[in-house]
């Protein structure tokens, strides 16, 4: 049994369902990411761990203990918010004190313990300013340091890089998980960013509508997307519509293209069923529009109708007999030109196959 | 300074007002003029009259104002004004709060309006209102009589309780205008983060809603002080003569009721303003001290 069982959750705010049948098990110090667009229950369920929300039915427990029949302030869960929340009449050392405080810890082990707490997110000078002397990144430093000081069962964090910029949010992403590493506390960590959530997670949850779409580790979720919504949620994802042609051969039908896919991702499609064949853009391989066909893969003659610099690569779109498709190249490989014609190659097993003929959400 | 550093500075257009900004000064002139004309300039002419005496310039009038009954009638206006002003923090407080958190936008929005309504209504008019309503012939006195519920002798609206409770009318409801943007400035996570760290609802608020709260609630304090202690038209037209506040005397001096004597009413009505000066510049300090923390 996980550390923290989340089982059947449901929550509905006006009669629109926020959460629906939520299943989740956590283990002892792990780190486990939410991830899902605006409005897909992320951070309404963190709020139902918390306490913050009641949900309409389901249990929260740890251990033996239903969550659901403890009060808010007696679940022990550290919680980080998006903007910061540090109290505003409070310098960062009471920030950080006023957990413990609450509980009655003694003078003296809160003397010795805020300290420790400011030097692991290496703020120990920061002690004595107050919330507004301190940059957003600090601030969230602070509150970081206030939510693991209670010692906290579990650590809630809803989407706490979303008001940093770009290069403090990577420096602190790497701090938060270093942090969790070292005190191996179990965290759920809510947040839009897919980026985020792969760099900095054990498990990501992928949520859309309030219900699971999928659950996996990082590289599970990004090379074997269980549907349409997570391949195209997590990083870019060329979706190719076609028909089953010869399953046992492992090839498919894309418009005027044959492509050749893994056979044993068509087990049990019949020949003429639909199915997306999902591609990634660092998997595809541009040469000039002459190259010789290599056995055992798939080349298809493209157009480049966009180049987009991406700093460790370029990115081109391109038009493969009136199939969209992108592909990402090394800057070094090139140069190429708009306009001009090229052959895609990629393996067979760069392919996975989704059944049915719904396209993937942008 | 080097020739250039001059010449750089002869040429900064930041030295010199643009015509823009010169078209924007000319639009307070009005504002300026009014200034001047209202505030400035009577205050000026208060100040020089109550300095003059019968033997020249002096502080005699000053002197002269701190009789017995004279330092009586601002014991009376500090009392009421301190009574008031708590009773409508106190109170208004609580209201205030209900409003912002109730879910209804619709009352939230009419009971805004109507505290806005009530905050402005003072004066003779009120007073009149609390004659119709709780005198010894009012609407809710013969009410509250024929139900058996004798107001009367035990209350009086024409007594000191009596003012109180008309003051407190449009004190509570300047305080809940007052105190409402400071209660919307209380974020939703700070009792969030506080209910996590393990503090009930009573911690919260002695912990972190009521400190974050108190310039706000102590400017708001004090503001209502001076509202109250400058108030002369409710007293007047509710109690007259029979009650003994500074006002009073002030207008009693200048008509000439027992004796004409502006001067005195001058020095009164300058150390009154001195009183309420003090009041709104606390006031200005503590709400300087919201917006810094909410910054």
């Amino acid at each position: 049994m996980a550390h923290v069982e989340l089982e059947d959750l449901h929550k509905s705010f006006a009669g629109k369902p926020a959460v629906r049948g939520f299943h989740l098990g956590i283990e002892q110090g792990e780190f486990v990411s939410l991830l899902g667009p605006s409005g897909c229950g992320k951070t309404t369920t963190l709020r139902i761990i918390a306490g913050f929300e009641t949900p309409d039915s389901g249990a929260v427990r740890i251990g033996a203990e239903n969550l659901l029949d403890i009060a808010p302030h007696r679940r022990g869960m550290g919680v980080v918010f998006q903007n910061y929340a540090l109290f505003p009449h409070l310098t960062a050392w009471n920030n950080i004190a006023f957990g413990m405080r609450i509980a009655g810890r003694p003078a003296a082990r809160i003397r010795d313990r805020v300290p420790e707490l400011l030097a692991l997110v290496g703020l120990q000078d920061a002690g004595r300013k107050y919330p507004r002397e301190l940059s957003g990144g600090q601030q969230q430093r602070i509150a970081l340091a206030r939510a693991l000081a209670i010692e906290p069962r579990m650590l809630l964090l809803d989407e706490p890089l979303s008001a940093l910029d770009a290069v403090v949010r990577v420096a602190l992403r790497d701090e938060i998980r270093r942090i969790q590493t070292t005190l191996g506390v179990t965290t759920l960590y809510v947040t839009h960013d897919q980026e985020e959530a792969l760099a900095i997670s054990d498990r990501i949850v992928v949520m859309r509508e309030g219900r699971i779409e999928q659950i996996g580790t990082a590289e599970v979720i990004y090379a074997e997307p269980a549907s349409r919504f997570v391949a195209g949620f997590i990083g870019k994802m060329n979706q190719l519509q076609g028909r089953v042609d010869e399953p046992n051969l492992g090839r498919v039908r894309c418009g005027a293209h044959s492509l050749l896919v893994p056979p044993e991702a068509l087990a049990g499609l019949r020949p003429g069923a639909p199915v997306t064949v999902l591609v990634r853009p660092e998997a595809i391989g541009v040469g000039p529009a002459d190259a010789p066909a290599r056995e055992g893969g798939n080349h298809l003659p493209a157009r480049i109708d966009a180049i987009t610099f991406l700093g460790a690569a370029r990115r081109l779109g391109l038009d493969a007999g009136g199939q969209r498709m992108v592909a990402d190249i090394s800057t070094a490989s090139g140069p190429y030109r708009r306009g001009e014609s090229v052959t895609l190659a990629f393996p067979a097993d760069a392919c996975r196959i989704l059944a049915g003929d719904e396209p993937a959400p942008a | 300074m080097t020739g250039a550093t001059r010449m750089a500075g002869a040429n900064d257009p930041r030295r010199r007002p643009s015509r823009r900004g010169r078209a924007a000064w000319l639009g307070l002139l009005p504002l300026l003029l009014f200034t001047l004309a209202f505030e400035l300039l009577p205050i000026l002419m208060l100040v020089r009259s109550s300095l003059v005496t019968d033997a020249g310039f002096g502080l005699g009038n000053f002197g002269r104002a701190l009789t017995p009954t004279m330092l009586s009638a601002f014991a009376n206006s500090i009392k009421l004004s301190l009574v008031t002003a708590a009773a409508g923090v106190g109170f208004g407080g609580i209201v205030a709060y209900a409003i912002v958190t109730t879910r209804s936008v619709m009352v939230q929005h009419a009971l805004t309006a109507l505290a806005d309504v009530t905050a402005n209504f003072g004066g003779a008019p009120l007073a009149f209102a609390f004659i119709i309503t709780l005198g010894s012939t009012g609407v809710v006195t013969l009410l509250l009589q024929a139900i058996g519920i004798d107001l009367y002798p035990g209350f009086r609206i024409y007594s000191v309780a009596g003012l109180a409770i008309a003051y407190v009318y449009f004190q509570l409801p300047l305080l809940i205008l007052l105190v409402i943007p400071a209660l919307l400035g209380l974020e939703r996570e700070w009792r969030e983060a506080a209910t996590s760290l393990g503090a009930t609802s009573t911690q919260y608020w002695l912990r972190v809603a009521l400190p974050i709260l108190a310039p706000s609630l102590l400017g708001s304090f004090l503001l209502l002080f001076a509202n109250a202690f400058g108030a002369y038209a409710t007293a007047w037209t509710l109690t007259g003569p029979d009650i003994n506040l500074i006002t009073v005397q002030i207008a009693a001096l200048v008509r000439g009721e027992v004796q004409l004597d502006p001067a005195l009413a001058d020095a009164l009505a300058l150390l009154s303003i001195a009183i309420m000066a003090i009041c709104v510049a606390g006031y200005h300090f503590l709400t300087g001290r919201v917006r810094r923390l909410a910054s």
